[in-house]
């Protein structure tokens, strides 16, 4: 009898978890699902940045080999897509950059829209991977957050802490690399969390390394933090002998990120197959040799290093909406006395310490809180301290340490349980009999402070767009305080499509455009996605040009002086704003 | 020792300065989208301008906040100079400001009026206000920069002298020369938005730029405004140093560092007051790698222009 009760209880338990399985996957994919469904709705005002219009290049050039591909094997010609001049033709253009997102963009146009027609523009097409990314990551923060065994409730609002941050969301539209490193961030952490004691879980975690640096190189530093953490919070038996230090046995994941890790980066990339210790040296050599381009910053035009140890740290604190970057600051607060009380037992005998907080981090069973801490703590602290190197190049508004903000995010949600719980605790305390709300769940508080958090951050990243570079913060006083200040407004030359059917109505037939920080591939989808006439070709500066849509900021504002100086004429026809600030000029030459 | 801290305390401390971060950002978000002027409003303030005396051959237009454009769109036709420094600049030029003066513009409106009178409005359309501050009477006496086309310029050194005088736009392109090589009236960012100067990027080591306005009209003071551009600031190499004759005799020497510093220099020349004579500028550096460098200059009767003049 007691043996059918067990197996009564062991089942319901099984039907239990895997109903709590199965709406963690429902919630999981509903935000992917919702995510992605907002930022197809948000696209169509977001005008295309620089780095967009070469990779929309590089993705068409790169779809050509696959079309290659189809063709040789078609003819039996197995190898002759591998030929080193088929690669060269379709692979090399921007080869300092991996390729799995540029595949990715390049099938989603070929396949999705060429073929099957399901996008209008091209740009779209391109675009959609970027935004699938977006939803992933935020898929993933809700997936990590309830791997450390954080309430529903609780990885809910890390997700929305997430997605509602201004610059965020807006990273999300594009067809860049910067939104899906993160996720590709966050899942090599998550893979490492729950799999690196099983040999399967090693597996994973070597192949979700070499997809994660195939996306973008941030990422490659990514196993020194996993082997600090072993060091610090997991390896036992260090031990000095006479011939010399033993080190105890490593981790299976550390040889598999070592193996599996380049092959699948090599795999990726068939530039890199004609000749790959060159090829790679050069693309490494690239990025810590990465040129420097101007930043306004309180004023002054930084356009060469030493760079202000500061940026990122101001940049965050002027950036992030408030609540958000209160949490932020908080939560690493309580997330490193957590830590540093855990590794202070662990160097004085290993005993361990008691759980520091209520709502542990993770599961203690399997692993202190404080352990999880730091895995954590590494991973939100590298991406800043990188971009604080005087010699780091800092352009980019806030996107280069963005790959921190999700564990910050998941951190926050802890946080927030945390100070809920003890809220709560108080309150029952209070009176022993208490029934009210607050006394038996710590899901209103919450829910109610994660609101607060993310409502004003919605609030600010829709009242931005589609302008979402040039989002501040309260600190600041918001984007005309930004201004007041001397901070960059925005970059990457997006912000002129606003202006494209004003252009369109009032340039003269065959007119050149003056198109500042937007670039050449970038116009070029403006015309073949219909945005701007085909008759209206992009020039240099403005001496030649009909038109000049230029950033008057920064290192562009010389070309707005230039407009009104080669023009003689006294002030523009029409200026794209945000909130008043000036972010792009537009005139016509009579 | 050890802390301990009691579950309100450690709540208190987690969760209220998020709730009163939150509680700020909603309510900034709130109060913050009054601020921003429509397109209308300021064509209802140009309309305005209309109505008044507004002279362009003495008066200039000033928005503010200075990095405040749209406001051009409807004001396109008054002649305008950028809101950057005000309080600094000299304004022997000028005798009437119109200020459109918008929300963030309240601080350069206060320096404004440490220096000259408190202004009058004129109209107000939403957030957006016209003003006038008058700066006393114009007492430009010989506006050289506004006829750099009578300048004579040449690069001289001890080998030889290369006349600039090939016309370009509004000044000189040097013969034989690359087009940085020229002396011309740009709106270029010698301040934060820009003002217009005259573009005279100095030669080679050895060589001097020299400008030579044969009859300028003198009086109290000659102004020198001079400094290097945004882009010369970043990356010049070495101080660029200015001679100021009349009539051949040297009146000041004067070195700009390098520096986003559009500085002013007022030349005394009340011994030359009344008369006709030559000014030459000679312009020259040691280094003149990337020295992108610009100029203004005039005669003036003393006029309480800037801060600590006696009216």
């Amino acid at each position: 009898m007691s043996a059918l009760l067990w197996l009564r209880e062991v089942t319901r338990e099984e039907i239990a978890w895997t109903k709590a399985r199965k709406a963690d996957i429902g919630l999981a994919i509903a935000l992917f699902v919702g995510v992605v469904a907002a930022l197809l709705s948000s696209e169509t005002t977001l005008g295309f940045t620089r780095d967009e219009g070469y990779y929309f290049k590089a993705a068409e050039l790169y779809f050509g080999w696959f079309e290659d591909l189809w063709r040789f094997l078609g003819q039996g010609d197995v190898l002759g897509a591998f030929d080193t001049k088929v690669i060269d033709k379709h692979w090399s253009y921007n080869h300092e950059h991996p390729v799995l997102m540029k595949t990715a963009f390049a099938l989603s146009w070929g396949l999705l829209k060429e073929w099957l027609g399901l996008f209008d523009l091209n740009s779209t097409a391109f675009r959609f991977p970027g935004m699938l990314m977006g939803g992933l990551s935020t898929a993933l923060v809700f997936a990590f957050s309830r791997a450390l065994k954080l309430s529903k409730t609780a990885s809910l609002v890390a997700a929305l802490l997430w997605v509602s941050m201004p610059r965020v969301y807006w990273h999300m539209h594009l067809a860049c690399f910067d939104i899906a490193v993160c996720a590709a961030h966050l899942w090599l952490v998550l893979a490492y969390y729950k799999g690196r004691r099983t040999t399967r879980g090693a597996i994973v975690v070597g192949l979700a390394f070499g997809l994660a640096a195939a996306v973008k190189h941030n990422v490659l530093v990514t196993p020194a933090f996993f082997v600090l953490h072993w060091a610090l919070c997991e390896a036992r038996g260090f031990l000095r002998e006479k011939s010399g230090l033993r080190i105890p046995a490593l981790p299976l994941s550390f040889f598999s990120m070592a193996i599996l890790g380049p092959i699948v980066f090599v795999l990726h990339w068939p530039y890199l197959w004609p000749d790959i210790l060159k090829r790679v040296g050069w693309y490494l050599g690239f990025h810590l040799n990465h040129e420097h381009y101007p930043i306004l910053w309180f004023g002054d035009l930084l356009e060469r290093p030493p760079f202000p140890v500061s940026f990122p740290f101001v940049m965050s604190a002027v950036t992030i909406p408030l609540p958000i970057l209160i949490l932020f600051g908080v939560s690493t607060a309580l997330a490193s006395v957590v830590a540093a009380r855990f590794l202070f037992a662990r160097l004085n005998g290993g005993a361990r310490a008691a759980e520091t907080t209520l709502v542990p981090l993770g599961d203690p069973q399997q692993e202190p809180s404080g352990s999880v801490a730091v895995l954590l703590l590494l991973n939100v602290a590298f991406p800043f301290l990188l971009i604080a190197l005087p010699s780091s190049p800092i352009f980019g508004g806030t996107k280069h340490w963005l790959n921190a903000l999700p564990f910050l995010c998941i951190l926050s949600a802890w946080t927030l349980s945390e100070g809920a719980e003890r809220f709560r605790r108080w309150w029952a305390s209070r009176s022993p009999k208490a029934e009210a709300l607050w006394a038996t769940s710590r899901t209103p508080s919450v829910l109610l402070v994660g609101a607060l958090c993310v409502v004003p951050a919605f609030w600010l990243s829709a009242r931005v767009h589609p302008y979402g570079l040039g989002a501040y913060n309260v600190v600041t006083g918001f984007a005309r305080g930004a201004a007041n200040v001397g901070f960059q407004r925005t970059f990457w030359g997006h912000e002129p499509r606003k202006a494209l059917p004003l252009i369109n109505e009032r340039a003269k037939p065959n007119a050149r455009i003056s198109f500042g920080d937007t670039n050449r591939d970038d116009h070029k989808m403006y015309v073949r996605d219909g945005l701007l006439r085909k008759d209206i070709h992009i020039t240099g500066g403005p001496s030649r040009a009909h038109v000049s849509a230029v950033q008057p900021q920064g290192e562009f504002k010389d070309q707005w002086l230039k407009t009104l100086t080669d023009w003689e004429v006294n002030g523009p026809d029409h200026v794209v704003h945000l909130e008043g600030v000036p972010l792009v000029t537009v005139t016509f030459r009579e | 020792m050890s802390v301990r801290l009691d579950d309100r305390t450690v709540a208190a401390l987690l969760l209220g300065p998020v709730v009163l971060g939150g509680l700020i950002s909603l309510v900034g978000l709130a109060l913050e989208g009054g601020d921003v002027p429509a397109d209308e409003d300021y064509v209802a303030l140009a309309a305005a301008m209309d109505k008044t005396s507004f002279d362009p051959a003495q008066d200039r237009l000033v928005i503010l906040p200075a990095w405040s454009l749209r406001p051009l769109v409807a004001f396109k036709r008054f002649p305008w100079i950028s809101g950057d420094d005000l309080a600094q600049r000299p304004m022997h030029r000028v005798r009437d400001l119109y200020l459109v003066v918008e929300p963030d513009g309240e601080g350069a409106l206060d320096a404004v009026q440490t220096v000259w009178a408190a202004p009058e409005t004129i109209a107000a359309s939403g957030p957006a206000r016209l003003l006038k501050v008058s700066t006393g009477a114009r007492t430009v006496v010989d506006d050289l920069a506004a006829r750099l086309d009578q300048a004579q310029v040449q690069i001289v050194s001890s080998k030889e002298t290369v006349p600039c005088d090939q016309r370009r736009g509004t000044g000189f392109g040097c013969k034989g020369r690359k087009g940085w090589q020229r002396v011309t009236r740009e709106r270029l960012l010698v301040s934060e938005n820009g003002q217009e100067v005259i573009w005279a990027h100095p030669p080679p080591k050895g060589e001097r730029l020299e400008l030579t306005w044969p009859a300028t009209r003198l009086d109290d003071e000659l102004v020198v405004r001079a400094g290097f551009t945004r882009t010369g600031s970043n990356w010049a190499k070495a101080p660029v140093r200015l001679r100021v004759a009349v009539g051949g005799e040297e009146v000041a020497t004067l070195e700009r560092p390098v520096a986003f510093d559009f500085a002013v220099d007022r030349v005394d020349t009340r011994r030359f007051k009344g008369r006709t004579l030559p000014v030459t500028l000679t312009i020259h550096t040691r280094d003149n790698g990337k020295a992108h460098f610009a100029f203004d200059l005039y005669t003036a009767a003393a006029k309480s222009a800037w801060p600590g003049d006696a009216s």
